[in-house]
């Protein structure tokens, strides 16, 4: 492997999990470790078992070569045996058939010879015999026959010995000795040689000698050396050994081959692969067992505790702790990283209460700070005001078009110089400069209905080390200042107006008249038509700028303003020739009023409603009212009243309800202050008109109700609660108009009136017996508490004293002729119901004839009484005709003119008369005399009567006109017939005096004629 | 003290301020009404200070400022200008004047933004 695929594999496994690295390195370790185990154990065993196997075959060969030489020891042993001896020595020079045969083939025989040699001195072949393996004989090969001996000059075989001779392809074991005598004395005679063929039997003896199958093979390459040469070869499953034996001759060399298998080594090999097997197999638990163990112990564990730094991390919620089973490193870990938490946490905190601390100073300041950088965009953090100035969240937004979101082409030319300045602000590296620039920025601004001044600072922001300068807005709403001073210019506006307006009343009376009248009449002809000519406009103009300036004395600045622009619309219009209704459109005389109008309004509200309307209204008092109307009833007639009356009175009359308007609030207030609970007092109905004087007292007296019912009727909260009621009381009045009258309701819905209560106090009062009590009703115990001495609330208190309220009311009530009834329910609350008459100034004009003939009666008769001479016996009469009626000697007419239109007519006999004058004072009657007695006394007994019955007619009666009287004096009496008028009569006679007072009813009326 | 040159088309301007810089000391050497006016005077008096009206007949302020800005990149001008006109004062800055004035000017305004303007 080179270095580069080191270093990637180095790289690869660093990128690696920690469970696949650890499992790598581990097996890798342990295959090396492995590698190199069985490597060199193997290396060692099997060399030592190589060398072993070697030095086996050594052995071998070298009994192999022992066995050859042993071979050749004995051939050299039989040459030996048969050389020296005599008989042999003998053989050499007399060749004897014997020796042959007994000698030659028997040794040959006995010894399994294969070649019998017997060589002169000279090496030279005498004899020679040889045997195949039957022992048969053989003609004796060339090369031992020929001087196959000699080698040169030299003999080959010199003295005694043995080797080797190559015979073709065969080799040949020889023993070789020199032919002596038996003693050895004698010179030899030659050398006799013995030889076996090394092939079949001795090759099969050799083998089984070494127990190994040899091969003979016969090499023609000559050997250095005579000694025998062994060699050991190493083949892959066998060891060839070599026994290499030189020949005799040096021409070549005899090789037996020896073929070993490597048993031992096989062996061994097997055994190391058997070993080899073992350590893997152990190698491969290893480092199975080591994974799991780390894996147990480490990896799992790690591999948790990661997975929960993590999800701390992906929450980033450091209040988050990380768990590992345990008491190891990794506990310490995760304990030393929760520690880490536990300061992150604490400086989180810190650092949010900071923030907070910081952010709330920020969002308390009331101000707007928001900050950007020269992208414009709003930077996340903002104060909180911002959100109510821009009405949304601003993180990431264009502040320009924050500042100007408006469409309009104004928003949109500040917009944009907004965006230009706020680029050249930033890219100016001169920070005088700067200044200047940012004082040139919009310093006040509205938005969302806001007046917002804006101030610009540059602050520089240090990000990632390097300082960037950002903008800072620092926003304040001043809306409330800007109107209060726009206020404020206003009112000293309107304060001169006022002024104004008051010193030249009657100018700017007749100023607002004009203008009306121009508005409502003159500008509308003007703007008529199709074309709107150009003296028109100029004259439109003209009273226009006319009204401005006026105006402007007065201080009417409002007025003024619009007027100026309508001026300039005007021009405008003129200038673009539009046409008349473009003018119509534009010049609005409604809309020119209410320019007006506003005005005024404010005027108004410093001089009164009725500033202006001076001109128009008049202020009469109540007193002319009331004259008024008298001079109506004494005027007019009847059915002129009827109609007229009640537009009069309306002027000064107002809705019954407004005699109760303080009441509510009052009873708030009241409500407020002793701790009750009170819903708003309902007052239902009431819009009749009536007269206030009339109805004030009841009203006035109603409070003590009021006070009643809060003091005693409604029950604290609580106790209405557990009642069952709602919290608040209610108190409700209801005015009813009936035929007969108002009928005013005054109800609460408290606790009631208790009857037992009432007894009981009367009883301790004594204000009635026993007896009397309980003879009564319970609605006549209950009346008992508008008597001036009762009171069923043993308190005193400031606002409802003694049960005199009710007394109070009664009275009022007794005044207008009223009743009161009282309705209670015990815990369901108390009613009265007042029936009240209507103030008979309010009744319709009916002129009963009781009314008028009733007062008249009476004050006839107390004139007559008053005169002394009403006579013991006097009957009376009433009478009614339209046929006329009958006068009497004396009469007189008096004419009567207002409500009551028509005549009275006293008509009286003589002795009336003359019992008058009786009773007359001497002085009166002197007087009478002096006129004409009769015809004064008449007149004047009319006055008298009429004038008296007067104060006894109704109210609406008293109001009429009395004529002077005019008497007719005629002896016997007359008749006066008055077609289709009602006469109504009264008449009054003693025995022989006899007075008749007539009313003629004189009234011309539509009801008539119909 | 400084040599000042007055540009304003109003001759009521040009005096009141020329008398009230010539109260503070400085020198008015020239008191000339319209643009045009203002650069060829610029080169003959060479003053430290011109105070420049934005609305003028003929050239305005504005491209008065850019013409001598171009000719005399160290001139030293404070821009006089009627409320309501931030637009064109920014462009006047831009284009290189110094400082600026509102309308109604006081002595010690002018004095303030003068002084700063001298020293920039």
């Amino acid at each position: 492997m080179n270095v580069e695929g080191l270093s990637y594999f180095y790289m690869a496994v660093k990128k690696m999990k920690v469970r696949r690295k650890t499992a790598v390195i581990l097996g890798g370790i342990i295959s090396v470790l492995f590698v190199l185990l069985a490597g060199l154990s193997h290396e060692l065993l099997m060399n030592r078992f190589a060398a072993l196997e070697q030095e086996r075959a050594m052995v071998e060969l070298n009994r192999v070569n022992l066995s050859l030489q042993a071979k050749l020891d004995m051939l050299a042993g039989i040459a030996q045996d048969n050389g020296k001896w005599d008989e042999s020595y003998r053989f050499i020079s007399e060749q004897t058939d014997t020796y042959v045969k007994e000698v030659v083939t028997d040794t040959s025989t006995a010894h399994r010879l294969d070649v019998w040699l017997m060589l002169d001195n000279g090496g030279n072949l005498l004899y020679g015999k040889a045997f195949d393996s039957e022992r048969r004989e053989l003609p004796l090969p060339d090369v031992l026959r020929a001087a196959a001996w000699r080698s040169g000059e030299t003999t080959l075989l010199e003295g005694a010995g043995s080797g080797v001779v190559l015979v073709g392809q065969r080799a040949l074991l020889i023993g070789y000795h020199p032919i002596t005598s038996s003693d050895g004395a004698r010179e030899p005679a030659g050398v006799l040689v013995v030889g076996k063929y090394l092939d079949g039997a001795l090759q099969q003896d050799l083998s089984a000698q070494v127990q190994a199958d040899l091969a003979v093979v016969v090499d023609q390459v000559p050997l250095a050396e005579r000694a025998a040469k062994l060699t050991l070869k190493e083949a892959a499953q066998v060891l060839q050994g070599q026994v290499a034996i030189a020949d005799l001759a040096g021409q070549g060399q005899l090789k037996v081959e020896l073929e070993l298998p490597r048993r031992i080594l096989q062996q061994g090999q097997n055994a190391f692969r058997g070993f080899a097997l073992a350590l893997a197999g152990l190698a491969a638990v290893a480092i199975f067992l080591m994974l799991w163990l780390l894996e147990r112990t480490v990896l799992r564990r790690l591999l948790q505790l990661t997975q929960q730094v993590q999800q701390i991390r992906r929450q980033e919620d450091c209040r988050e702790r990380l768990s590992v089973d345990g008491a190891d490193e990794l506990t310490d870990l995760a304990t030393a990283v929760n520690g880490m938490l536990q300061m992150l946490e604490e400086a989180f905190n810190r650092l949010q209460a900071s923030n907070n601390t910081l952010g709330n100073l920020l969002n308390n300041a009331g101000q707007g700070m928001l900050t950007f950088g020269a992208d414009r965009l709003v930077d996340p953090s903002y104060s909180v005001e911002c959100l109510r100035f821009f009405g949304d969240a601003i993180a990431q937004q264009d502040v320009c078009r924050l500042l100007y979101p408006a469409q309009d082409a104004h928003s949109g030319e500040e917009r944009e110089f907004l965006a230009h300045a706020i680029e050249r602000i930033f890219s100016e590296p001169d920070v005088e400069r700067r200044k200047v620039f940012l004082t040139l920025l919009p310093e006040e601004l509205t938005l969302n209905g806001l007046t917002l001044e804006v101030k610009y600072k540059v602050l520089l922001r240090l990000g990632n080390g390097v300082p960037s300068p950002v903008m800072m807005l620092i926003i304040t709403d001043v809306t409330e200042k800007r109107q209060l001073e726009q206020q404020f210019r206003l009112e000293r506006n309107v304060l001169k107006m006022v002024i104004a307006s008051r010193l030249n009343y009657n100018d700017l009376s007749e100023c607002i008249q004009d203008y009306r009248q121009f508005c409502r009449r003159e500008l509308p002809d003007m703007l008529e038509g199709g074309v709107v000519s150009l003296n028109r406009l100029a004259e439109l103009l003209h009273h226009i700028h006319t009204f401005k300036g006026k105006f402007a004395q007065f201080h009417l600045l409002r007025l003024v303003d619009e007027l100026h622009g309508l001026e300039q619309t005007i021009i405008d219009l003129r200038e673009r020739g539009a046409s008349s209704e473009a003018y119509r459109a534009s010049v609005d005389a409604e809309r020119m009023i209410l320019w007006l109008d506003e005005d005024i309004r404010l005027l108004k509200r410093f001089l009164g409603e009725r500033f202006f309307a001076s001109a128009e209204l008049l202020t009469v008092s109540r007193q002319e009212l009331l004259a008024l109307e008298k001079k109506v009833l004494q005027n007019m007639s009847r059915f002129d009243c009827q109609w007229l009356l009640p537009m009069l009175r309306k002027l000064r009359y107002k809705p019954f309800r407004d005699l109760l308007a303080s009441y509510p609030e009052y009873a708030a207030t009241m409500a407020e202050r002793l701790g009750r609970q009170l819903a708003p007092i309902v007052i239902e109905g009431g819009d009749i008109l009536v007269n206030p004087q009339y109805y004030r007292g009841f009203c006035n007296a109603l409070v003590h109700l009021v006070k009643n019912a809060l003091e005693h009727g409604l029950e604290e909260p609580l106790e209405r609660k557990k009642g069952g009621k709602p919290e608040s009381g209610a108190i409700q009045c209801r005015i009813k108009l009936t035929e007969t009258g108002l009928i005013v309701t005054f109800s609460d819905d408290g606790r009631g009136i208790a009857v037992d209560e009432i007894r009981r106090r009367a009883l301790r009062e004594r204000i009635f017996e026993e007896t009397a009590l309980n003879k009564m009703t319970e609605e006549e115990i209950i009346q008992l508490i508008f008597r001036d001495d009762f009171s069923t609330c043993q308190s005193v208190s400031r606002a409802s004293g003694r049960g005199i309220g009710l007394a109070a009311v009664k009275k009022e009530v007794d005044k207008l002729g009223g009743t009161i009834e009282v309705k209670t329910k015990r815990d369901r609350g108390t009613t009265f119901v007042f029936s009240l008459p209507l103030d008979r100034h309010d009744a319709p004009l009916q002129i009963s004839w009781d009314a008028v003939m009733q007062p008249l009666a009476q004050a006839a008769r107390d004139f007559w009484q008053g005169h002394g001479c009403l006579p013991q016996e006097w009957s009376e009469q009433f009478d009614f005709s339209r046929n006329g009626l009958r006068l009497e000697e004396m009469t007189a007419f008096i004419g009567v003119k207002g409500v009551l239109q028509g005549m009275f007519v006293l008509s009286a006999n003589r002795a009336f008369l003359e019992s008058l004058s009786g009773g007359l004072q001497p002085d009166v009657l002197a007087e009478l005399a002096e006129a004409e007695t009769w015809e004064g006394l008449v007149a004047e007994s009319a006055n008298v009567i009429l004038g008296n019955s007067l104060t006894l007619f109704p109210t609406h009666l008293k109001s009429i006109l009395i004529d002077t009287p005019v008497t007719l004096i005629q002896a016997g009496g007359g008749r006066i017939n008055y077609p289709h008028r009602e006469v109504w009569s009264y008449s009054i006679a003693g025995a022989e005096a006899l007075l008749s007072i007539h009313f003629i009813s004189l009234e011309m009326s539509r009801l008539d004629v119909e | 003290m400084a040599k000042v040159m007055i540009v304003d088309d109003a001759l009521v301007m040009r005096k009141t301020l020329s008398s009230m810089l010539s109260q503070m000391g400085h020198t008015i050497v020239g008191e000339v009404s319209s643009g045009v006016q203002a650069i060829a005077e610029y080169e003959s008096q060479q003053p430290d200070v011109v105070t420049m009206d934005l609305n003028m007949p003929g050239m305005d302020g504005i491209k008065a400022i850019e013409t001598i800005m171009e000719r005399f990149p160290e001139a030293r001008i404070l821009v006089i200008s009627a409320l309501g006109q931030k637009h064109m004062v920014f462009n006047a800055i831009e284009k290189g004047a110094k400082n600026y004035l509102v309308k109604p000017i006081t002595a010690d305004k002018l004095a303030t933004v003068l002084n700063s303007v001298i020293k920039g």
